[in-house]
């Protein structure tokens, strides 16, 4: 028979039961919360032994929680524009470590604060999963993240002392994301539009940083095309919050899809994903003369298959409830994956 | 008890068909959820008339979720007897389960226990909600359990909700911690019942005699159907949406698979029932001792409700 705990969240054990630390040999399983406004002050975990638990080895678990999957909206952007500006020496191979190690950290502390905070228990589609099935404790998850986070500020530390300016560039993408992230008076998620903060730290902001990493300048066309990055990562957002705007919804949570309602966040998906064909349509047309217009033709056939997938799928979400909505996250972040892989390849 | 009728002005005769349509309806009914309004009312010591007014009111919003459910799907049968949007018109059916509705918010707000009335306002509205995005999955084939689970709870689990929370309310308990546990204890029967309900869809535990995969034919992945079909590849699943028979689903899954999937569903079922049991026991701390035998009762529900032990 299976075996439950119910804990006052302002108990000490509660800390204990959320991050793993109660025991070496249970895990804790956050019990998803099917009353998506009664998280209240108690939270109810089931206990299992570890032995219960079919673990995965661990090369597993730790790449399922990198999250490689989402490459397309961290390394792979910051990769092509590298190569675009040209540069092949040390600086390029340090920022595409301090990337992939800033990457895993970011989704590794996401996992962990959305467990901490028992936004995982509202929606079965967040995150890695591994804490809530018992592969990996909340406390071994946060270790990893701080493990990924001193490599990537070692592997980054020897650009930003190369170019001081880049502090800028950081400091402007922390100021970002923390206002994207908080629900304060100054932050943004409260207004609904973190997803702005999302598509300008994964857009625009990313590529124009690399660019001056590497170049110690910015062009135009290496900005546009962080308008497209952005735009797919804002789609990929918005697409998760459509899929769990019911939940959201009853839970007070104010995301764009809550604010705009269903019907108008369909309309601004299908408006997003035909503005990223308009800007890889618009960079291939300003390299007509130039020597990478074959190949941005061929990346702005690819896109255009992408989107056409996309617009389908969006087109026949019918609820936040089907199946079409579960899944068009995994269809945006695969997408992106495809098209910066091209545009890497191609650059190379 | 004659659930139909509280106030003098229930039902007045002289609309056409009106009674005709409720004694249909009301006659075949297992009034499972007014039962245990009475099971659970009877440890609090209410009144006959509140324990009255409490089980038509469930059941009115029961029925009235039914005429209209049955028109929405074109279902020509309920309860093995022509379905009212058939039997008389589609317009009665509408209008039929809104009276009932509406009669509801007469009877509550005349006997004027507002909390009581925010509750049931509350519930009417999540049915609808359910009823709505429930719509919107019909032939969606790859809707996941989990957001079944979200449907259902607004479906069917908020009126369970409502069977455990009303008697306390009626009662004047109106605390939050003591709600909290009722509404944990609603969604979980609610769940259960669903998934019991599903199953019968498949021929499982099915003493009643439902109709088999009516669910299927009507183009709905019920939460079984979707827990059955979830690893399954592209084409074995074409071929599991046009079974019409058992035989049918038999073939295309094999019987082995079937039953295998089957037993995991149940162990899946068998966790929400100890959780149940869990906040069961948090229950105990909010009644007297002359009201623990309540805790007795509550806990045979699961199996009532699934494993549809007589």
């Amino acid at each position: 028979m299976a075996q439950f705990v119910t804990v006052e969240t302002t108990a000490p054990e509660y800390r204990c039961y959320l991050r793993g630390e109660f025991s070496k040999s249970e895990r804790a399983l956050p019990v998803p919360l099917l009353e998506a406004n009664a998280r209240g002050n108690q939270a109810t975990f089931q206990i299992v032994s570890v032995t219960d638990i079919k673990q995965k080895p661990f090369y597993l678990k730790l790449t399922e929680l990198y999250r490689f999957e989402l490459w397309g909206f961290t390394l792979l952007p910051v990769g092509t524009i590298c190569e675009w500006a040209g540069d092949r020496s040390w600086p390029t191979l340090l920022l595409l470590f301090a990337a992939m190690f800033f990457h895993g950290a970011v989704f590794a502390f996401n996992d962990y604060f959305d467990h901490m905070q028992g936004v995982d228990r509202m929606s079965e589609k967040r995150g890695s999963r591994l804490i809530q099935e018992g592969q990996l404790r909340a406390i071994d998850v946060y270790r990893i993240a701080w493990v990924y986070w001193v490599l990537a500020i070692l592997t980054g530390l020897p650009l930003i002392l190369q170019n001081p300016k880049v502090i800028y560039f950081l400091a402007a993408g922390i100021i970002l994301g923390t206002l994207g992230s908080t629900y304060s008076r100054f932050g943004v998620k409260a207004l609904a539009i973190n997803d702005f903060t999302v598509f300008l730290c994964l857009g625009p902001l990313l590529t124009g940083s690399v660019a001056y990493v590497m170049a110690g300048k910015i062009s135009a066309p290496q900005l546009v095309l962080g308008v497209g990055f952005g735009l797919m990562a804002a789609i990929y957002v918005q697409a998760r919050h459509l899929s769990t705007a019911m939940s959201d919804y009853r839970a007070g949570v104010q995301t764009l899809a809550v604010r705009l309602g269903f019907d108008k966040l369909k309309a601004l998906l299908v408006l997003e994903a035909a503005t990223v064909f308009g800007v890889y349509a618009f960079l291939t047309g300003i390299q007509w003369h130039e020597e990478h217009f074959l190949k941005f033709l061929v990346v702005l056939l690819l896109v255009a298959i992408n989107i056409f997938f996309m617009l389908k799928s969006i087109l026949e979400i019918r609820s936040p409830a089907s199946s079409r909505a579960e899944s068009l996250p995994a269809l945006v972040s695969r997408c992106q994956f495809w098209i910066t892989i091209f545009l890497f390849v191609f650059f190379a | 008890m004659n659930l139909k009728v509280y106030a003098p002005d229930d039902f007045p005769s002289y609309l056409p068909k009106l009674n005709a349509l409720y004694d249909d309806l009301f006659k075949h009914g297992k009034g499972f959820r007014s039962k245990l309004i009475q099971r659970i009312s009877k440890y609090l010591q209410l009144k006959d008339d509140q324990v009255h007014l409490l089980a038509q009111t469930i059941e009115f919003i029961h029925n009235a979720s039914l005429l209209h459910d049955d028109l929405i799907d074109r279902s020509p049968l309920r309860r093995d007897k022509t379905a009212a949007w058939l039997k008389y018109t589609p317009e009665y059916a509408v209008l039929a389960g809104d009276y009932l509705l509406a009669r509801v918010m007469v009877n509550l707000s005349r006997y004027g226990n507002l909390p009581l009335i925010q509750l049931t306002a509350e519930v009417i509205s999540d049915l609808l909600e359910g009823e709505w995005i429930q719509d919107s999955l019909i032939e969606d084939w790859d809707v996941s359990l989990q957001q079944l689970d979200r449907v259902h709870h607004l479906k069917t689990a908020s009126l369970f909700k409502w069977c455990m929370r009303g008697p306390f309310i009626m009662a004047g308990k109106n605390d939050d911690e003591l709600h909290k546990t009722l509404i944990e204890l609603g969604s979980l029967l609610g769940i259960l019942f669903q998934r019991s309900d599903d199953l019968l869809d498949f021929n499982i535990r099915n003493n009643e005699g439902k109709a088999i995969l009516g669910d299927l034919k009507s183009g709905y992945m019920n939460s079984f159907a979707a827990f059955l079909t979830k690893e399954l590849n592209e084409k074995k699943r074409a071929q599991f949406r046009e079974s019409q028979t058992l035989e049918d689903v038999y073939k295309t899954l094999g019987e082995d698979f079937f039953f295998k999937k089957l037993e995991e569903f149940d162990q899946h079922n068998m966790k929400v029932i100890s959780l149940y049991e869990h906040h069961l026991e948090s229950l105990k701390k909010y009644l007297h001792t002359e009201q623990q035998g309540l805790l007795a009762d509550l806990a045979s529900l699961p199996g009532i409700l699934y494993w549809r032990k007589v």
